[in-house]
């Protein structure tokens, strides 16, 4: 069962996958072909759009999408475990954000071709961008879960964007290195070589887990629609 | 119908948003005032701008929707739709009324501040006052029409207003990056203008004119989140197909990293209409590749070994700086130098100078792979006392080459370079006065005087040629030329830093001794243009195209007379730095280029490359 409900949300995401894919596709292949920018300011800029844009198209209607077009009804109905549901969805999402930021970093090095930046460098930021927007996307599930329009997971998620970027700057300007290394976009500090990218991820898994579990709750008990 | 009841029963549906935006526009200013009270240090007038600039437009764009949503809710909506009431008539007050309001909003903090620097006894810039100010006006209203029309066409509050937002995004930069014209944005949009403001203006009431047919015909176009992300990805990939037309316009035919010690020197150089590379190898293209082929041994670096250090002496200067004046007589090839040498001395404040005592043109030649002196000449004769700058400068006309030092020019016949006789010389003669044209506000059709120079046995074109590189092209005339011919007409071109333009000076007769010019045309940098370039290194002349290089930018222009300046190229590359240029005899054009790890990662193998560009001739 679980298996048709991964393949529900595969069909009806795959156009996002598709969209976010081609378009990051071409921006790339057009950025680094004109080549105005060093290669790595390239990588950055897109990266950093990316870290954005990515979990934003996978957010708008991935919770939402199913209480606006009433289909959660049915979807509630189905004889399998809610917490299965939105694993589904998570996972499918997670999965997509992965392979579009592969696709970028693996197409950045075929584009850049270590002209100017060492082999695996860009593909390097891209997959910590990469990282950043996974871990953004987690922390937009436990508040988006419940969410009943696009406008509210958009304003959710951007709520996210800016209030993790809040506690960065606190962290960075009171110097709070483990505060720091809560943020997802710590990831992106591991650019710099003082940040310890393994003590990152270290902090980083249990909160992960942390902000699943309290998405997969507060999925489960939804009861408005029941 | 009743208009005034309408017009209220719109203020009072909108009376919360209004208190709740003007609330808004006013936390800072009013913020900014009661902290400038207490601690007596004036009001910032930074703040209202800010406002006006970026909140009160978004905010103009809110009450947009509201203002339409309000209606258009399904009951509603038919409910109205079906008073036998005039719907253009409606639409229109409703526009107006939201108008109002909006402007109203964007008011507050523009009077709020105005008042508040009176009471304070300051002046408000008048960069603020005829700028910043009108333009937020502009913009406000125009992000209002756009979301009003959105909106009764869309009839969805968030999608109307991000996708107006993002229209008036995409309007306000095209006009800085739309290819009309052959490629050059400038000969009809010029930036702050009138123009540019007309525009704004149009868009605004061709939205208003939709919301009234949108309206009346019960137009209503249904949107979906796929498509929705499709046409924002398409707006923003036509934005950057644009402005990569208009700033890499220039195709790259062959791209090839070299091997080379030289720093901050031009290593191409022409010999004849051929172009050199590091002085020993001929550059020629052959299907759109760069191959390099022996000159006839390795010359090396042109001037002797005794004499780069300074000859012994203390100071020098040499001309050409960087470059080389080369001349190929049979197969021995020639290069032409003059060194200016002297002392340091103290001035009147204290501070070190050179004071240059002599002069000297030196003549040498390849023999065996390396440069030999052939020719040594004195040219003290022509310097003053007390010379501190001393100006230098050669050019090759045929088989004579005139040397320029300080206010002397002495002509050589190099027929035979090893023999080389002194033709003519006019020393202390040549007028020193100019107009820095290139560096001054001049107006169009501002006229200037150039002196004529004494040249002797060449043609009164050559000759007027001569004067003006020898006052606007110093430093490069030896292998390029600022002026162009065309059908008898004398022009030169430059780039004036002063004021960011790039200008035509047409000879309008000579006298005799000075030619009278005026200043026919001036093409301002456009938006982007400005972003990219920095200093303007080398500007020249060739083949009936302007040629300007900065740090890492190069320019094509056309400059036929009747068409004026356009714009035919465009190459940037931010990280590099463009050492030098040579256009080939097929228009194609040669570039060293020379890249650092400014921007380079700091485990980069590589911390500098350098690389020979064939590009495609625009």
């Amino acid at each position: 069962m679980f298996r048709m409900i991964l393949w529900k949300e595969w069909k009806e995401n795959l156009w996002k996958l598709l969209f976010c894919g081609v378009v990051s596709a071409v921006f790339t292949i057009m950025l680094f072909r004109i080549r105005i920018i060093p290669d790595v300011s390239n990588c950055l800029v897109i990266s950093f759009i990316q870290m954005f844009v990515v979990p934003i198209v996978y957010s708008l209607d991935i919770f939402s999408g199913e209480m606006s077009n009433r289909t959660i009804y049915l979807l509630f109905k189905i004889p399998v475990p809610r917490w299965m549901i939105f694993f589904s969805k998570f996972i499918v999402s997670a999965f997509g954000i992965v392979v579009i930021f592969l696709m970028s970093s693996i197409l950045m090095e075929i584009m850049a071709q270590g002209r100017e930046a060492p082999i695996l460098y860009l593909s390097g930021i891209n997959m910590l961008f990469g990282a950043a927007a996974l871990l953004l996307f987690t922390w937009f599930c436990p508040f988006g879960c419940q969410s009943r329009s696009e406008a509210g997971s958009l304003a959710i998620m951007f709520s996210v964007f800016i209030g993790w970027a809040i506690v960065l700057v606190w962290a960075l300007s009171c110097n709070v290195a483990w505060a720091a290394r809560m943020v997802p976009y710590s990831f992106i500090l591991a650019l710099d070589k003082d940040f310890n990218l393994v003590e990152g991820g270290i902090t980083q898994i249990p909160l992960f887990i942390l902000a699943l579990v309290i998405a997969c709750y507060r999925y489960v008990s939804i009861r408005r629609y029941l | 119908m009743k208009i005034q009841a309408i017009i209220h029963q719109q203020i009072s549906q909108l009376k919360w948003q209004i208190l709740v935006c003007v609330g808004l526009v006013m936390v800072l200013p009013v913020e900014e005032f009661i902290v400038g009270l207490k601690d007596g240090h004036g009001f910032s007038g930074g703040i209202t701008v800010f406002i006006a600039f970026i909140i009160a437009p978004l905010l103009a764009g809110l009450i947009a929707c509201s203002n339409v949503q309000a209606e258009m809710n399904d009951k509603l909506y038919l409910f109205w739709r079906s008073k036998p009431a005039g719907i253009k008539l409606m639409v229109a007050i409703k526009y107006f009324v939201g108008l109002a309001i909006s402007i109203f909003i964007f008011a507050c903090p523009v009077v709020f501040g105005f008042i508040v620097t009176f009471l304070y006894n300051e002046k408000v810039s008048s960069g603020m006052r005829m700028f910043y100010i009108p333009l937020c006006f502009v913009l406000a209203i125009m992000i209002y029409s756009l979301c009003f029309g959105l909106n009764v066409l869309i009839r969805n509050t968030a999608r109307g207003w991000l996708i107006g937002i993002l229209l008036t995004g995409f309007f306000l930069l095209l006009p800085f990056l739309l290819p009309l014209n052959h490629k050059d944005v400038f000969s009809v949009f010029v930036l702050l203008t009138s123009r540019y403001l007309i525009f704004i203006i149009i868009i605004s009431v061709l939205s208003f004119v939709l919301s009234l047919f949108a309206t009346q015909y019960d137009w209503h176009l249904k949107t979906n989140l796929k498509s929705l992300l499709w046409t924002i990805a398409g707006l923003v990939f036509v934005l950057l197909m644009l402005f990569s037309s208009q700033v890499a316009n220039i195709k790259i035919l062959e791209e090839k990293e070299i091997q080379t010690s030289f720093h901050n020197e031009n290593l191409l150089n022409y010999i004849g209409d051929k172009v050199v590379y590091k002085q020993n190898e001929y550059i020629s293209t052959n299907n759109d590749k760069i191959s390099l082929s022996n000159v006839g041994g390795t010359m090396g670096q042109a001037i002797p070994a005794g004499l780069s250090d300074g000859g012994g002496r203390y100071n020098h200067d040499v001309y050409p700086h960087d470059g080389r004046l080369i001349k190929q007589v049979g197969d021995d090839y020639y290069c032409f130098y003059i060194f200016a040498h002297g002392g340091i001395v103290k001035t009147d404040r204290g501070s070190s100078t050179i004071e240059y005592h002599g002069a000297t043109l030196y003549v040498s030649k390849v023999e065996r792979s390396s440069w030999v002196l052939v020719r040594e000449i004195d040219l003290s004769e022509c310097l003053d006392e007390n010379v501190y700058n001393v100006f230098m400068a050669m050019r090759i006309i045929e088989n004579k080459l005139f040397v320029f030092v300080d206010n002397s020019l002495v002509t050589y016949d190099i027929t035979n370079p090893e023999d080389i006789q002194q033709v003519d010389a006019k020393i202390n003669v040549v007028s020193m006065q100019r107009y820095y044209v290139f560096g001054s506000a001049f107006e169009k059709g501002s006229e200037i005087e150039i002196p004529i120079v004494p040249a002797e046995g060449i043609s009164e074109q050559e000759k007027i040629v001569l004067s003006i590189d020898r006052f606007y092209n110093a430093r490069n005339m030896y292998e390029s030329s600022i002026v162009d011919i065309f059908n008898g007409e004398i022009s030169f071109y430059g780039y004036n830093f002063s004021t960011d333009c790039f200008q035509r000076y047409e000879v309008m007769y000579r006298e005799p001794y000075v030619i009278k010019c005026r200043l026919k045309e001036s093409r301002q940098s456009t938006f982007l243009e400005g972003l990219t370039k920095q200093r303007m290194n080398k500007t020249f002349v060739k083949n009936g195209k302007l040629y300007c290089v900065a740090d890492n930018t190069l320019m094509v222009f056309d400059i036929h007379p009747d068409k004026g300046i356009r714009k035919l190229g465009h190459f940037v590359r931010l990280d590099y730095r463009i050492e030098d240029m040579a256009v080939l005899e097929d228009g194609n054009m040669v570039l060293h280029l020379r890249w650092d790890h400014l921007f380079s990662p700091a485990n980069s193998v590589e911390k500098e490359k350098n690389y020979l560009y064939l590009l495609k001739g625009p």
